[in-house]
């Protein structure tokens, strides 16, 4: 039978701690925001940015929701299908909404 | 029939992921919250691409003091996360004083984004119109950083519960931690909005 995890007496690596981590994200921000002020040519910028926002996002999800500590199948049912009914939503009803907002007018 | 049917204890028994179930509720809340987002921010990409001119939210907003505000909630979700260990380890006075760190660095964050809306309603944006001559970028604005500013005020109310049950020693670990993701929701969904609304 499955048993509840306890994480009480996990033994950590200095990175692992929620202040490493925390460094690790004011640098992100910051390197974001830098790209934001230097005003650099979009093809540099929006990926590196978005790349940035991926990191970030995984590091929270990971280290402050605790995702990591949890079983590999919960992992893919909630990361995986948030992701897959994201992609879904976008790509496959962009081009309608894009059309029917255009045909609207401003 | 039904009396011989044993009713299950969510509180103690394990759900099929192993975790509590009280934790796959969380789990699947958070899932379907971050759908919600993903939908206000599909649309807005979309009236984006939709839209031949958008304003430049760099020359609009004031870049250092939206830097500031993610500082502050990311710094808001490492005392979070401290707090979620120190219940691990039943240290509950140091639980309550992350705790109400964490709920300091919401508050500033809630203050910095009234600041921001003040400023821009004083410029004159509405649901409706704005100076820029984009309707949906105000529009859009206020939905997204109000709908995220609300969820930032529903966890600060949830912050305080929990400190005062933790400061009363009616708290468990698995409350803690259940408050703790989502607070680290609010943070995940944040890292989103600020680049996406003031950068890109």
């Amino acid at each position: 039978m499955a048993e509840i995890i306890d994480h009480q007496d996990k033994p950590r690596r200095c990175c692992d701690q929620p202040w490493c981590t925390w460094g690790v994200l004011v640098v992100l921000s910051l390197a974001m925001a830098a790209t934001g002020l230097l005003q650099l040519p979009r093809w540099i910028s929006v990926p590196f940015i978005l790349g940035v926002m991926g990191a970030m996002a995984w590091l929270i999800a990971s280290r402050f929701m605790h995702l990591r500590e949890e079983r590999r199948i919960l992992i893919v049912t909630v990361v995986g299908s948030t992701i897959f009914t994201i992609v879904f939503l976008f790509v496959l009803t962009a081009w309608d909404a894009i059309h029917v907002l255009r045909q609207s007018g401003p | 029939m039904m009396a011989g049917v044993k009713q299950a204890d969510v509180t103690t028994e394990v759900s099929v992921f192993g975790g509590s179930w009280r934790k796959l509720m969380m789990w699947l809340f958070i899932a379907g919250d971050a759908l919600l987002f993903a939908g206000f921010l599909t649309c807005y990409a979309f009236l984006r691409l939709a839209s031949p001119v958008w304003p430049d939210a760099g020359r609009i907003f004031s870049l250092g003091l939206v830097t500031f505000m993610t500082l502050v909630l990311i710094t808001s979700g490492a005392t979070m996360a401290v707090a979620v260990d120190s219940a691990r380890r039943q240290d509950w006075k140091r639980v309550v004083r992350l705790l109400l760190l964490t709920m300091v660095g919401g508050s500033i964050f809630l203050g910095s984004q009234a600041y921001e809306w003040a400023h821009f309603i004083h410029e004159g944006a509405g649901l409706r119109s704005n100076p820029w001559g984009v309707p949906n970028f105000s529009a859009s604005f206020y939905v997204i950083t109000g709908f995220h500013g609300f969820h930032v005020l529903t966890g600060i109310l949830i912050l305080a519960m929990t400190a005062y049950r933790s400061a009363t020693g009616k708290s468990k670990t698995e409350g803690l931690e259940l408050a703790g993701m989502y607070w680290a929701f609010v943070d995940l969904v944040w890292v989103f909005i600020f680049p996406l609304f003031y950068l890109i």
